[in-house]
């Protein structure tokens, strides 16, 4: 395949385009689903493809297709390089690439592909029948391997082939008590290979959850309302800076871009270098994270990845950008491009974004808390289309009475701006735990697998209804 | 071999005992605009097939998009027969089937439509209404399915839509509106930016809502976003898993008496319209609610039979969806419905639904764009920072007016399941706020 994307790219310039790029990709998921002990079905995606992006005189075009034959590829070329003409007041630029070369891939001693479809069913009727219980009436386990391959070269010189298998999981199960239920839904996800199931300690991780629910149905102490502290467990602190510092933190979020679909954001170039939370706050996105979900080396655009600061002790820090993103803030790129498929282009996508650890054991903030509230789970969240105003409705939560642990409470809701967010925070733990999530942003839409994560964290004041 | 004829002989051959094979062919355009200008035209053919097998019950679902097609046949029969069986599972449906075409659902000048003009057109709208720039994007779609089972069903259909959305910006408001048809005398991007650019002008100035108890007029787009959630809950795929608001509630009266809601596939120009659902039986028009009394849940052939009824034309063999959500004409207008609202809020849009429990309908969903106080019947100020917390069948039991503005209604993946419906009031919902 790299013929045919170099030769998109050289035909792509012979026709006019003042840069082009092509990305090959070949997708291939099996996995299967069990609804109640049912084996619904076992899944089977494969597809594969050319996309090719160009600029010409400040316009840009995009074409894709699935046959990836010479022939396809010149009307591909053709395509981009037609709907690349439009008039703009403003020419489209991309910051450089250093047109590396490179074969990179994630690690998978055990290919996923080589595994039968049986052993994956197996593991998920284990699992089922380790779980189920009178009390957990309904069960979704859904499991699939993916392996991607790309090849992705542009006029620059680049040359990025690259080879990624992912696993992901996902398990949605209801508790009940009587007529009353609790919904807990989660999501497992690496990248690598068959090996890492080895320990993936899934069966005592939803048999203790649903554990504490079931007494949170059973026996719920009052939660304290009003302004109160709370520790959140590194679930809560991943999602809240996904969803409060990766995507307000995109380059062209902010310049507008995304503004129909999946929003603006309250971050603007003003706010770099400016507080906006405490101390203890450094929230970073790293792609380069072994067996992260969103682990990669090289983004769609072909520039090196490396890790960023969006917030550096409670500072804005650095803000995601593409190459086209970054032309505006008068920077480059810092390889934050991704795409989902071959037939989309690259926005600029989260990886693996988390909090980082603090210097405290998870007992020296729990012993700080006079009265409060343990949040170790959430089963529903969400955030203005400005990432300003957040929620999260607890699932699996605790009374803290002086710095013990004294019973459940039942979904205790945490509804405040991110600012009072990340300045409540007070201390964070040395732990550092990471959830996989599929990020959707983009229209069409695109689910981009990434990891959010962080240590458990004490916020101070906050109020609870 | 992208014929679902020589696609489903091949998997009988190997050893399926029930075969679906559906071919489609594509080609998507779209102009996509930021800040007043063309960002980025896109272009996608795609050729993809899909296959669903059961062999003995064994059910392997496969999604094919290029490479060695006869190899994925084999392998789809083989995971079907290395895996166990769906005891859910009751078959496929017995053609063959005569279809009726879809009124207004190809027109060869929407394969053509010319999307930059149809951008410009909406921008210079929403500007000339008050906005100061305007994002989003215009879609033109064309596709061709072909379809063959093991029992006898051959259909085939072709398609055209037309998508415009478009927001508009003007200070802190901001407003958003759609069109979409099947065909080019329906599209109107320039309605639909007159209204955001509107929506976008008068609500420059909000400020913050106070959560409290209100009664609510939602715009079509607002409800149509509940509306696609309820539509998924009403599968019966999610009922009978127990993972659904409506489990148990067949028969019963779940929303007012104001009520009445349909799924229909073979609606004329609707946009999810198709002739034939995903085991080729004719799609049809389906009362789900009736005066606020739950009829029927959405059935395939198998989930039919194993409730014992008859499916509804909405397969998803294993999972039936919607295809087009009608609520239809109410019998008064818009402004009547505000005018009896003593203290109240208009939404003009939401995003970002999420469940704290599909089970019991607890949820919440931010409102968007233009948010306006209403009092004595009459909309006043601008409003921002209020999260609708309430729960789902409140929503539709609360329901106490149903606006005569119809309108058919998607957007993104926040209205996935095309809604037509007016302007709705509902009595006493919780807004939140934050603390």
């Amino acid at each position: 395949m790299e013929d045919i994307v170099s030769f998109c790219v050289e035909l792509a310039r012979r026709k006019g385009a003042s840069y082009a790029e092509a990305r090959f990709e070949a997708d291939e998921t099996d996995g299967a689903m069990l609804k109640n002990g049912t084996l619904e079905a076992t899944e089977l995606s494969k597809g594969s493809g050319i996309g090719v992006r160009v600029l010409v005189k400040g316009g840009m075009g995009f074409a894709s297709s699935s046959d990836v034959s010479r022939k396809s590829a010149k009307e591909i070329v053709d395509n981009a390089i037609k709907l690349a003409h439009v008039q703009r007041k403003t020419p489209i630029e991309l910051s450089p690439s250093r047109g590396e070369k490179k074969k990179w891939n994630a690690k998978e001693r055990i290919k996923s592909k080589d595994i039968g479809i049986e052993e994956k069913v197996s593991l998920l009727k284990d699992l089922e029948n380790a779980i189920k219980s009178p009390s957990v009436p309904i069960r979704f386990l859904q499991i699939s391997f993916q392996g991607n391959e790309k090849v992705y070269a542009n006029s620059e010189g680049a040359l990025i082939i690259s080879q990624v298998p992912r696993i992901e999981f996902h398990y949605n199960i209801v508790v009940r008590n009587g007529g009353d239920t609790e919904n807990r839904y989660s999501q497992w996800g690496k990248s690598g290979g068959y090996e890492l199931l080895g320990d993936w300690g899934m069966e005592e991780k939803i048999n203790s959850e649903a554990k504490a629910l079931l007494q949170c149905l059973r026996k719920p102490l009052k939660a304290p309302k009003g302004k109160t502290d709370v520790l959140i467990s590194p679930e809560i602190v991943g999602i809240a800076c996904h969803e409060s510092s990766g995507h307000p933190g995109e380059g062209d979020r902010i310049l507008g871009r995304e503004g129909s679909q999946a929003g603006e954001s309250y971050l603007g170039f003003d706010w770099l270098g400016k507080r906006i939370g405490s101390d203890a706050v450094t929230v970073v996105d790293d792609p380069t994270l072994e067996n992260g979900l969103g682990f990669y080396l090289y983004d769609d655009e072909g520039v090196r990845a490396r890790r960023r600061f969006l917030i550096k002790d409670g500072m804005i820090t650095e803000f995601l950008q593409s190459r086209q993103s970054s032309v505006a803030f008068g920077t480059e790129s810092n390889a934050s491009a991704r795409a989902s498929g071959y037939s989309l282009e690259p926005l600029v996508r989260m990886a693996n974004t988390f909090m980082l650890p603090g210097k405290h054991s998870f007992d020296e903030l729990l012993g700080g808390i006079r009265k409060g509230v343990l949040m170790k789970s959430f089963t529903e969240w969400n955030i203005d289309d400005r990432r300003w105003n957040q929620k999260y409705t607890g699932s699996e939560c605790y009374l803290i009475e002086n710095g013990e642990i004294k019973g459940s409470v039942r979904r205790p809701v945490l509804e405040l701006t991110t600012k009072s967010f990340y300045s409540s925070i007070d201390a964070c733990s040395r732990d550092l735990e990471f959830f996989a999530g599929n990020c959707g942003k983009g229209d069409p839409m695109q689910g981009a697998p990434v990891w959010l994560g962080g240590p458990y964290a004490r916020m101070r004041g906050v109020t609870l209804a | 071999m992208l014929d679902p004829e020589k696609i489903v002989k091949a998997a009988v051959k190997l050893g399926a005992t029930d075969a679906v094979a559906t071919v489609q062919e594509s080609l998507t355009r779209q102009s996509k605009f930021v800040n007043n200008e063309i960002e980025v035209q896109k272009m996608w053919e795609e050729k993809e097939a899909e296959l669903f097998v059961a062999v003995k019950g064994s059910i392997a679902i496969g999604m094919w998009d290029g490479g060695d097609l006869k190899g994925f046949v084999k392998r789809i029969v083989t995971m079907a027969k290395l895996s166990s069986p769906n005891e859910d599972f009751k078959g496929i449906a017995e053609g063959p089937f005569k279809y009726r075409k879809i009124k207004d659902s190809y027109d060869n000048k929407a394969e053509s439509a010319p999307l930059v003009e149809c951008a410009n057109v909406s921008i210079e709208s929403a500007l000339a209404a008050g906005a100061e720039r305007c994002t989003g994007a215009v879609y033109a779609d064309y596709w061709k399915t072909s379809m063959a089972t093991s029992n006898s069903v051959y259909a085939e259909d072709q398609g055209t839509g037309l998508n415009a959305s478009i927001r508009a910006f003007c200070g802190k408001g901001s407003g958003h509106s759609v069109s979409i048809s099947r065909n080019v005398k329906g599209f109107d991007p320039a309605s639909a930016g007159e209204e955001s650019g509107r929506t976008a002008s008068i609500s420059t100035n909000p400020s913050q809502g106070k959560a409290g108890t209100y009664d609510i007029v939602f715009s079509p787009l607002a409800i149509g976003n509940l509306l696609d959630n309820i539509g998924n809950a009403l599968s019966a795929f999610s009922v009978e898993s127990g993972y659904s608001c409506f489990t148990g509630r067949l028969g019963k009266r779940v929303a007012s008496d104001k009520v009445s809601l349909s799924d229909s596939g073979n609606i004329a120009g609707g946009f999810g319209s198709r002739p034939f659902d995903e085991e080729g039986l004719p799609t049809k028009t389906t009362p789900i609610i009736e005066k606020g009394v739950l009829k029927t849940f959405l059935h395939s052939t198998s989930t039919g039979k194993k409730s014992n009824v008859r499916s509804t034309g909405n397969a998803g063999i294993i999972s039936p969806r919607p295809w087009n959500i009608v609520v239809g004409n109410g019998k008064v207008s818009p402004d009547r419905l505000i005018s009896g609202v003593k203290r109240g809020i208009y939404v003009t849009n939401v995003w970002y639904t999420r469940f704290a429990n599909y089970v019991d309908g607890a949820f919440s969903t931010i409102p968007r764009d233009g948010l306006f106080e209403i009092r004595d019947g009459e909309i006043k100020n601008a409003l921002q920072g209020l999260r609708l917390s309430d729960n789902i069948l409140n929503v539709l039991q609360n329901v106490d007016g149903i606006a005569n503005d119809a309108k058919q209604v998607k957007w993104w993946h926040e209205v996935l399941t095309p809604v037509t419906v007016g302007h709705v009031l509902c009595r006493s919902l919780k807004m939140t706020a934050s603390r």
